[in-house]
């Protein structure tokens, strides 16, 4: 795909995508909503479309805002890490409602992530999978 | 681009997906121009809001595209403040799949009534470079289209109004003789004499 802003995803030690996984799960219309933003992402970055991403609680994480029925869907990212200007990373699957995440701690656990894929970019990350 | 969208246009094959890909969209552009109108004016939230009579907490739901669904009357409030004309129509899913893909700031942005208007018409007798459409006021209602290819051999004669005759012959490309019978047939004979 020639896409302008490559898009990554978290792996974990046994190279299972978790972000995969978590989309995977959701219904069919979320994944849709989820996608769409994705593919702006992938297409222009920041800056044509100002809520794409917005900050959390925890510098550097950042994530999307997706409003389907009642579910309040916040996958979260990040810029880089290996290339901050020109790719983002998928760091873990969340929700929010009523202020609260799902999983708990979800931007902490995302900086983690983070983190092992700072320290080793090989092995724990790949290619965006695409979820239909 | 051409492989997004035909690998856009399988996924849509799925009439659910496609609908809610599609709705997702509408929100995310819309929430996108009226931000890019509202920068372009150099304008704050606060601002909008007093020309719009929107609160400012609803223009920043509505630039995060924090909405499902937006009234025509506030859109319609948003048209005025902004001074621009509101359009909306049913499309083909191929029109939003290239649209997706083609979005820049530019295209978001548009100029106000007043600016242009002053400059939309302005040259419409004014010829154009090779292979541009050219006009002439030939009589009453009567307007010369040129397609100028450089010999003049291409043109079309309509009794129409402009904007009419504009959106017929843009695509189209007469031999003079033709053209002469068309118009006779059109009722443009008082013109021909």
């Amino acid at each position: 795909m020639e896409y302008l802003f490559p898009i990554y995803d978290y792996v974990d030690a046994h190279g299972r995508n978790e972000f995969k996984d978590w989309s995977s799960k959701l219904q069919k219309p979320e994944r849709a909503k989820l996608n769409e933003s994705i593919d702006k992402l992938m297409l222009y970055g920041e800056g044509l479309y100002p809520q794409l991403p917005t900050d959390s609680e925890v510098p550097g994480i950042l994530k999307l805002r997706i409003t389907a029925a009642k579910v309040q869907l916040r996958p979260l990212l990040c810029r880089g890490p290996v290339n901050p200007g020109r790719e983002f990373t998928f760091l873990l699957g969340a929700k929010e409602k009523d202020s609260k995440w799902s999983p708990k701690n979800a931007p902490a656990t995302a900086e983690q992530n983070k983190l092992r894929i700072t320290a080793n970019s090989d092995t724990r990350r790949t290619e965006h999978e695409k979820v239909l | 681009m051409k492989k997004f969208f035909k690998q856009l246009a399988q996924d849509f094959s799925d009439k659910e997906y496609a609908h809610n890909y599609m709705e997702s969209h509408a929100v995310s552009r819309l929430a996108a121009q009226i931000h890019a109108l509202r920068k372009q004016r150099g304008w704050s939230q606060e601002e909008l809001s007093k020309k719009s009579g929107l609160a400012q907490e609803q223009i920043s739901k509505i630039e995060s595209a924090g909405f499902n669904s937006l009234t025509m009357k506030t859109l319609q409030k948003l048209s005025r403040a902004f001074d621009v004309h509101l359009h909306i129509a049913f499309e083909p899913f191929s029109k939003g799949i290239i649209d997706i893909g083609n979005l820049r700031t530019e295209q978001l942005e548009v100029a106000s009534r007043v600016t242009n208007l002053e400059t939309a018409f302005s040259d419409m007798n004014q010829c154009e470079p090779q292979n541009t459409l050219c006009t002439e006021m030939a009589g009453p209602n009567v307007f010369l289209m040129f397609l100028n290819t450089g010999n003049n051999s291409s043109f079309q004669i309509t009794s129409a109004t402009f904007p009419h005759a504009l959106s017929c012959e843009r695509s189209q490309h007469f031999q003079p003789m033709k053209v002469l019978q068309n118009a006779a047939t059109n009722g443009s004979r008082s013109w021909l004499k």
